[in-house]
């Protein structure tokens, strides 16, 4: 019993740090590519949050950068916006963890599959998630301000574009290094 | 079952090539209605400014050339027109400016370039009364410059 509780307590205890070292990983990075706009690894780094640690911990990070992200942020506070960013960015983890093998010694590596296959996988994933990110927060941001949709995703597309192209690349090149890392960091995987 | 998994991405690729492809179309469309619409703008306010006129240009030779709808600031004088649609070397005196040679063209013993304006309720060209440097144009005018013998 009392093991029991130690084990949940440690779990409980690594989890939070996980998703504190990752919330972090993300916020920095944030901050330091804040002149580049649509231009981050917040969402590759979230992703690889939730193939490692779950969909649980994926979402959170996501949701945790974002609160502070958004919140400290010199393009603005909007709270429906802020809302839809952490919507959106959780999905980056839960998705992450639903395809997620939580590997252990990365099993990417085991799957039988060549490196570019899976990292071009990675790419795809990347970059249809950025495109529903991207359409979601869109839209929530037409209907706060009041634009009408069709011009606000017209006037969108040059951002939308520099997103998705850029993690498209981010995904392709980072997610199979980032997601070995974090397992040799973290063996075992899920916390 | 590999076969489908693959045939699975390959969709997925497709549909984010798909995805790119739209946005590019979507916004070069985008852009180009802008672009005519600043077109459409730019134009109205150089309606304010300028005049169309058609200008013909008789070599002489059998080369007759129309400068139809030429675009000419308001007020401009013949001379300026001229000089908008070809290349006009002309002196100038105390009658006024007269022009040497258009294109190249001119300078032959006893041949001239010489000006005509369409009279329209006459219905025929009219030999310019002043010099090109004198004659103000307006909107619609029509007139003509003929290398001829003197």
């Amino acid at each position: 019993m009392a093991a029991t509780l130690r084990t949940n307590t440690a779990s409980a205890a690594r989890r939070a740090s996980v998703i504190a070292v990752m919330t972090a990983a993300c916020v920095s990075t944030n901050y330091l590519l804040i002149g580049v706009v649509n231009v981050k690894f917040m969402d590759l780094i979230v992703f690889v949050s939730g193939i490692i640690f779950g969909p649980l911990v994926g979402a959170s990070v996501g949701v945790l950068t974002w609160l502070v992200y958004g919140t400290l942020n010199p393009y603005g506070f909007s709270l429906p916006i802020l809302a839809a960013t952490c919507i959106g960015e959780s999905l980056y983890g839960i998705i992450g963890g639903l395809l997620g093998n939580r590997p252990v010694q990365n099993n990417y590596e085991k799957a039988g599959d060549r490196l570019w296959f899976i990292n071009a996988k990675f790419a795809l994933v990347g970059f249809l998630l950025t495109f529903g990110y991207d359409l979601f927060t869109n839209i929530v941001s037409g209907l706060v301000v009041g634009i009408p949709l069709p011009v606000v995703l017209i006037s969108g597309i040059p951002f939308a574009i520099a997103h998705e192209v850029s993690n498209t690349a981010f995904f392709f090149i980072g997610a199979s290094p980032l997601i070995r890392a974090m397992g040799r960091l973290f063996p075992g995987g899920s916390v | 079952m590999s076969g489908n998994k693959t045939w699975m991405w390959v969709a997925a690729a497709l549909l984010c090539t798909t995805i790119v492809a739209s946005y590019a179309a979507i916004n070069y469309y985008a852009q180009a209605e802008s672009y005519k619409k600043d077109y459409r703008a730019l134009i109205e306010d150089l309606e304010g400014l300028t005049i169309l006129i058609d200008m013909k240009i008789d070599y002489g030779n059998g080369t007759v050339l129309w400068y139809n709808n030429t675009r000419v600031p308001l007020d401009s004088i013949l001379l300026t027109a001229s000089q908008i649609v070809a290349s006009v070397d002309y002196s100038t005196s105390d009658l006024g400016a007269f022009v040497n040679k258009i294109n190249g063209v001119g300078g032959d013993p006893g041949t001239y370039w010489l000006w005509y304006f369409w009279d329209s309720e006459k219905g025929s060209w009219e030999f310019g009364p002043v010099g090109c440097d004198q004659w103000v144009l307006h909107n619609g005018d029509m007139v003509s410059w003929t290398y001829s013998a003197f």
